[in-house]
């Protein structure tokens, strides 16, 4: 996969296929975008990171680097490159003015904050709702930070100073109408900035008001000029579209694959934007009498591509919660695959709703669903080795890292389990405030965890 | 109940008419007695198929409003064609026959919300009135009706701005119906003459505030302290926990502690109070407990403690015997001791919930949005003692009453108990 990546992330990186089922390299690394890389997959090769740490006040603070100020309600997961660190949130409370959509960009050192960034809201909150900000993860390429405003607005900035380089207003260039949130997380690859659109559905009237605005999109990263767009979800959209593109390349093949809010998932050639496959994540739903489909779940996390598979999971929190399914798909197929292409499925009593990324390391596979259950899978089979309720809703992605799973939950625990095919839970973390949905990720030693109000640097200073 | 020894069984029986001399009047209002959720009836069964249903009818439209009843006669809410019409029903509780309905168009241009549909409340019923409210965006209409549904009475409260709509009921206290009108716009509580819908009182509410967090859904519930006086006891993000005095509408004293929509209805619980805030998602949500008998803003000398594990946002608590008992929206029963907050349990039932638990013989009754009856044991140890179809998934609040339960599913009305 680093093949079609830009040189700055593929720096320094190990092939994809040792880091899965090799011993984890020495190497430290940046964490740029989702998921860390264009695969999406949370792997990290960090090490020396630490089990537990604990916020201090009452017992004293332990593995606490720093702690950076965000603002009232944040859903992203940080990202790290180039010593900054890049988050989405809103304003903080002390700011009394309207609620607005923030990016900020810390240094990676101490947590100081270089600059910061803000969007006003949207009048109608049915396009952007009242109580979020920024909740599009960020993507560094080169000197530039891509990510999606609260506007539904594919914004470049420079990282040094987060002067704008170009913005697209995907609302009032393409027709698109977004439906309460545009929470997409770009991706970069090879100069080609990838993402979904967040065409939707009224809120109000559940009504597509645009079929022909785009659902997917390639810009080019320098120019912000559009390179190819794809409207195939359509009419067919169910509710919204707040997904994320993830990479791969596939038997030689580069290929970028986009969750529809049909349920379907997409894939095309990313320097054409031509479909290689597509696959329908509805196909094992019965519909109701009245046409309708049985939920309205659909791929909302970005799919994970390893190898030459794809792995991803259907859900919706607003919805409501029931049987899901984990899917892992034959990426090498070509053309409506849905028949074909499912190697293996999760799903009924076995696998909820979800809207987390799997992550998959040395053969075996970490998934949470909405409901609160991680559950490690064989990546061959899919068979459930294990399984473990944290009673609470989880959104956020597994991590692994040196040897450990993490995962938070929306209570504002940070479970850490031993990866491996047997169940053993190291520590449960819950001692850091305000923490709800979140994904820890980890960069150059750190692992960082992230509440709604702080962004928590953790660390063993080793 | 055949098992029990006869001593005891006769014992029950002779008790149990002294004990409860009005339980054909014992859910009158949401949640029943004081909204307490807790039934006085016997012998209803823990488990059931759908061929023990006694009766089961369609009702027309959509609707979440518990069933509370008079009598021979529930009453209950429903709207339908997307809201445009909503009915006051009353259905004979022998055998679900409908008796009267009274319908009311009413536009309403609030974005659809598969949770909250356009009928959530319940109607309270008195001996001689039905009180109901019919809301949406451009009207606030409090409706009075006697038992053969013949309008008495009516009084708009004006406009109501909400993200989600309408979900607190009205309740009854000495010839007064109190409203609570917690919403994004001007809010108020309301007590409107029984007889002839005047005002008796306004108490004015969260002015000044975030629009976006005013509208509550709680329905009032008194509390009588030791000296025998009554306050009311609400919940809404804009007051936290508050305490009216029922004859003016005085605020008594407010603990506005909760930063989140306030859903569920306040507990009493010993000494304290309990309150529950959230969101849909579940993320941070968390449950106060306020100490009563204070004056003005307690928030810095009252609370308790905080729950944060597994709170309910919707469903409210049940109190029994100095435990809670927490159904959270996403399917986790937990009890704790209510003094200190301490777990007992926490169980996940595997289903999902919008409906209130209730309380009937020491039981606990749990209406499952997949249309399951869940029922649980009160006391030190978890046990799912009953798991039964209810035909239909439901959000709304079982109706007990003289050892049956009637429970409003999406479409349907359905009678379970004693033949």
């Amino acid at each position: 996969m680093t093949k079609g990546a830009p040189s700055r992330l593929s720096r320094g990186r190990l092939p994809v296929v040792l880091a899965l089922f090799a011993a984890p390299s020495l190497r430290a690394d940046d964490w740029p975008m989702l998921g860390g890389r264009p695969d999406r997959n949370m792997v990290s090769l960090e090490v020396g990171l630490p089990t537990e740490w604990a916020a201090g006040g009452k017992t004293p603070a332990k593995n606490i680097k720093w702690i950076a100020p965000l603002g009232k309600v944040t859903f992203c997961a940080p990202v790290i490159s180039g010593g900054r660190i890049f988050i989405g949130t809103d304003n903080d409370s002390k700011d009394h003015t309207e609620q607005r959509g923030v990016v900020k960009c810390f240094s990676e050192r101490d947590g100081k904050l270089l600059w910061s960034v803000t969007h006003e809201k949207l009048q109608n909150p049915a396009e952007d709702d009242g109580t979020i900000g920024v909740t599009s993860t960020p993507c560094v390429a080169g000197e530039s930070v891509f990510y999606v405003s609260n506007r539904a607005e594919l914004v470049a900035r420079s990282v040094q100073d987060g002067q704008q380089i170009w913005s697209i207003d995907l609302r009032a260039t393409l027709g698109v109408m977004p439906n309460q949130a545009s929470s997409s997380s770009p991706l970069v690859v090879d100069g080609r900035v990838f993402v979904v659109t967040g065409n939707a559905a009224d809120y109000k009237t559940g009504k597509i008001k645009n079929p022909s605005a785009p659902s997917f999109l390639a810009v080019d990263a320098k120019t912000g000029k559009i390179l190819w767009q794809d409207n195939s979800p359509g009419s067919r959209i169910m509710t919204g579209q707040w997904g994320s593109p993830g990479y791969g390349v596939v038997a030689g093949v580069a290929q970028v694959a986009f969750p529809g809010g049909d349920g379907w998932l997409y894939s095309f050639e990313p320097a054409t934007g031509k479909l290689l496959w597509k696959f329908n994540g509805k196909a094992h739903e019965k519909p109701l009498a009245s046409g309708e489909p049985e939920t309205m779940f659909q791929f909302l996390a970005a799919p994970v591509f390893v190898g030459d598979r794809v792995y991803a999971a259907i859900g919706e929190p607003e919805a409501g919660t029931g049987a899901g399914a984990l899917r892992c798909i034959d990426a090498k197929q070509r053309g409506d695959v849905t028949k074909t292409a499912e190697l293996w499925r999760l799903d009924g009593a076995d696998f909820n709703d979800s809207i987390s990324m799997p992550t998959v390391h040395a053969g075996l596979v970490y998934a949470a669903d909405t409901p609160g259950y991680l559950c490690c899978l064989d990546a061959v089979t899919g068979k459930k080795l294990w399984s473990h309720d944290v009673k609470s809703n989880i959104w956020g992605s597994p991590l692994v890292a040196d040897g450990k799973v993490y995962v938070q939950s929306s209570e504002g625990a940070v479970f850490v389990f031993a990866a491996g095919r047997e169940k053993k839970l190291l520590a449960t973390n819950s001692s850091l405030p305000d923490l709800q949905h979140g994904t820890p990720v980890a960069a150059n030693g750190v692992l960082y965890i992230t509440g709604q109000k702080q962004l928590f640097a953790v660390s063993t200073g080793k | 109940m055949n098992t029990l020894p006869r001593l005891a069984l006769f014992a029950l029986l002779a008790t149990a008419p002294l004990s409860h001399p009005s339980s054909a009047q014992e859910w009158t209002r949401f949640r029943g007695p004081n909204g307490t959720g807790i039934s006085t009836a016997q012998g209803v069964a823990v488990a059931w198929t759908e061929n023990d249903f006694l009766w089961r009818v369609p009702i027309a439209g959509e609707s979440h409003s518990q069933p509370v009843i008079w009598g021979d006669r529930l009453f209950l809410l429903t709207a339908m064609d997307g809201g445009k019409d909503r009915s006051l029903v009353c259905v004979r509780k022998t055998d679900g026959q409908e008796l009267w309905k009274k319908t009311y168009t009413q536009p309403t241009h609030r974005p659809g919300n598969k949770n909250s549909g356009f009928a959530n409340t319940s109607p309270v019923v008195d001996a001689e009135r039905v009180i109901a409210c019919f809301v949406s965006q451009e009207h606030f209409w409090v409706r009075a009706f006697d038992h053969a549904g013949k309008e008495l009475w009516s009084r708009d409260l004006g406009t109501f701005a909400s993200q989600h709509g309408h979900g607190a009921s009205p309740m009854i206290y000495e010839g007064k119906a109190i409203v609570t009108n917690d919403q994004d716009g001007a809010s108020s509580v309301v007590a409107l003459d029984l007889k002839t819908g005047t005002e008796v009182w306004t108490s004015p509410r969260g002015a000044g505030l975030n629009a976006n967090i005013a509208t509550a859904y709680c329905t009032p519930i008194t509390h009588t302290r030791a000296d025998g006086s009554v306050e009311l006891l609400l919940t809404s993000q804009s007051h936290g926990v508050s305490s009216l005095d029922p004859q003016t509408g005085a605020l008594n004293w407010e603990a506005p502690v909760f930063t989140k929509r306030m859903v569920a209805s306040a507990v009493v619980a010993g000494d304290l109070v309990i309150g529950s805030c959230g969101q849909g998602g579940g993320a941070g949500n968390f449950l106060s407990a306020i100490k009563l008998g204070g004056r003005g803003n307690v928030s810095k000398t009252h609370v308790a403690y905080k729950l944060t594990k597994a709170t309910p946002y919707v469903p409210t608590p049940l109190y029994l015997d100095g435990r809670l008992y927490l159904i959270s929206d996403a399917g986790i029963a937990t009890a704790v001791e209510a003094a200190t907050g301490k777990e007992i349990w926490s169980e996940r039932l595997r289903s999902e919930f919008f409906s209130s638990p209730v309380l009937i013989d020491g039981k606990i009754y749990c209406a499952g949005v997949k249309g399951e009856m869940i029922v649980l044991a009160t006391g030190d140890t978890f046990q799912e003692l009953g798991r039964s179809p209810l035909g239909e998934g439901t959000h709304s609040t079982p109706c007990v009453e003289g050892g049956r339960l009637y429970v409003k599913t999406f479409t349907h009305l359905v009678c379970i108990g004693k033949k």
